[in-house]
């Protein structure tokens, strides 16, 4: 009785200073100021909609095809940590460490301009399949293979996770090693990596603001650069704010169709 | 407006106190704050006219290095013509001069001003319509007129033949603004800066650079596989710019002291140093 008062206490004491917090922020904010450099309305509905057709919809791209690639190259990667030839396993943590230790602004920035200058006659804008495609192209590949490095060892450790049991019978069921691991181990090892992969799947939303460097033209830009170049050009901070709500627009959903999804996948077990 | 009235409350407060010293002074041993408050209270008036960030000082806020308008010396001074010609008005003004390095996104967004940071933004900033809604600018300084650069031996003799090819702006520049406005190419680039401008010349990734004249002609001194093919004026201008409210006082005194430097040969002093020929 005396320490659930006493739980009590301490609770409301906490909630009271949190409340505290936030309205003595509230109150001492310069709120003139505020909504001066940064909540314009007018310079908000400006952004509309081109914020969205343009800049929303590359981030999306962007987030999409560097995701694609990096869990391709990734679920490769921790399948050669994995393997028993040792090339493959060194190869793999050679890999792993570079590129997890690098800025995947370095990453982005080597994959765009080093890789033609050292290579004679490639050029990403050469790429004309689609509109943009040189700066796409550039962009997944830097990305992709900076969220390879992180997701090869989310794989692997799905795959370590699932039950040695499951290959075994499957290989006393005369199922080859490759058919086995390719169509019993891994399908569960990515049910165990949902979490870990959405979150990879986050990350990989916001690194895609680094993309500037590759240098931006009007049809591809994403999200983070629009939002400056709207600050530069009306000198106010108020896109950086409806910026951060398209974000948040894009991330929030996804976090909670992804917990949904876990969800289900727990019933199901 | 919390802030404000908070100011005013600290003015009362140290103004009573002040009184109450100056009252209660003969005890003490007053020689020592005597000797320093009249000069205190020399410099305070024009401090508080041009309610600076921080007192007797002229705090400028720059993107550096944008070579030759700001560079960073190694001794940790800057120099270049927005720095030299601020520096000039600072003394002019009869204020120490200080740089704040920000981003150009900090200063063309307002928010360096607004958060305080500094008084003034010299960063070779174009004046425009669009950011005279936002900020105040003092008057042009500089004539911001536009160039093509090429590699050597590059096809492009002018920007007529820019029809096929791709060119590398500067975010957020007049270059950008000119080259969508009057040029015709396959596709306009921005960079964020001059360093990925010219690493993308080089990758292949652009054809051209087209950007400020003093900016180009700088990197076809340094650097002989480049050269400038061209030049447009703009009719525009570079100026300095202050938060729309509460610095008025400061830009009438910037726009003095720069008429006054442009009168007295100061101004042609450093416009020489960097631009001569």
């Amino acid at each position: 009785m005396k320490r659930r008062q006493r739980q009590r206490l301490t609770r409301s004491v906490l909630y009271g200073l949190f409340a505290l917090v936030i309205v003595g922020g509230a109150v001492l904010s310069d709120w003139q100021s505020i909504s001066r450099a940064f909540l314009q309305p007018q310079i908000a509905r400006d952004m509309f909609p081109r914020i969205l057709t343009i800049a929303a919809r590359n981030t999306i791209i962007f987030t999409i095809s560097s995701f694609s690639l990096g869990l391709i190259l990734g679920l490769l990667l921790a399948l050669m940590k994995l393997s028993t030839i040792r090339p493959y396993r060194w190869f793999a943590n050679v890999y792993i460490e570079i590129f997890r230790g690098l800025p995947a602004l370095l990453t982005v920035l080597l994959v765009g301009f080093a890789i033609p200058i050292a290579f004679e006659g490639f050029r990403w804008r050469d790429c004309t399949i689609i509109p943009g495609c040189g700066t796409y192209g550039a962009g997944t590949v830097g990305l992709g293979i900076v969220a390879a490095a992180y997701m090869a060892e989310t794989i692997r450790a799905g795959i370590e996770g699932v039950p040695k049991g499951q290959m075994e019978a499957a290989r006393s069921l005369g199922m080859t090693r490759t058919w086995a691991m390719a169509s019993i181990v891994i399908p569960q090892a990515f049910r165990l990596i949902i979490p870990p992969l959405t979150n990879e799947l986050i990350l990989l939303i916001k690194d895609t603001s680094l993309l500037f460097v590759l240098g931006t033209s009007d049809a591809t830009r994403e999200l983070t650069k629009f939002g400056r170049d709207f600050a530069t050009d009306r000198f106010n901070g108020t896109p950086y704010i409806v910026v951060g709500i398209v974000y948040l627009m894009i991330t929030i959903p996804m976090t909670r169709l992804v917990a949904l999804l876990e969800r289900r996948n727990r019933a199901a077990r | 407006m919390t802030t404000v009235s908070f100011r005013a409350f600290a003015a009362a407060a140290v103004t009573a106190l002040a009184l109450a010293a100056c009252g209660g002074s003969t005890t003490d041993d007053g020689s020592p704050t005597g000797g320093s408050e009249p000069t205190g209270a020399e410099t305070s008036p024009s401090s508080a006219d041009f309610a600076l960030v921080n007192d007797g000082t002229l705090t400028v806020c720059s993107e550096v290095p944008y070579a030759p308008f700001e560079m960073r010396n190694d001794d940790g001074t800057y120099s270049g013509f927005d720095m030299d010609l601020m520096a000039a008005i600072a003394d002019e003004l009869g204020l120490e001069f200080e740089v704040v390095e920000s981003g150009f996104d900090a200063i063309t967004s307002g928010s360096a001003m607004a958060a305080g940071d500094c008084d003034v933004a010299a960063s070779a900033i174009t004046i425009t319509d669009e950011r005279e809604e936002n900020v105040d600018f003092s008057d042009g300084y500089f004539d911001a007129d536009q160039s093509l650069l090429v590699p050597v031996g590059s096809d492009i003799a002018s920007a007529d033949d820019l029809a096929d090819k791709i060119v590398g702006v500067q975010s957020g520049t007049t270059g950008e603004a000119y080259a969508k406005d009057n040029v015709t190419a396959t596709d306009i680039r921005s960079f964020e800066n001059g360093a990925e401008l010219f690493v993308a010349l080089e990758a292949g990734d652009i054809d051209a650079v087209l950007q400020d004249l003093p900016v180009n002609v700088e990197r076809a001194r340094e650097d002989d596989q480049v050269e400038v093919v061209q030049t447009f004026p703009t009719g525009e201008t570079y100026g300095f710019a202050v938060q729309e409210e509460g610095k008025e006082d400061l830009l009438d005194a910037v726009n003095a002291a720069l008429l006054a430097l442009r009168d007295n040969g100061t101004y042609d002093q450093i416009y020489d140093e960097y631009f001569g020929t």
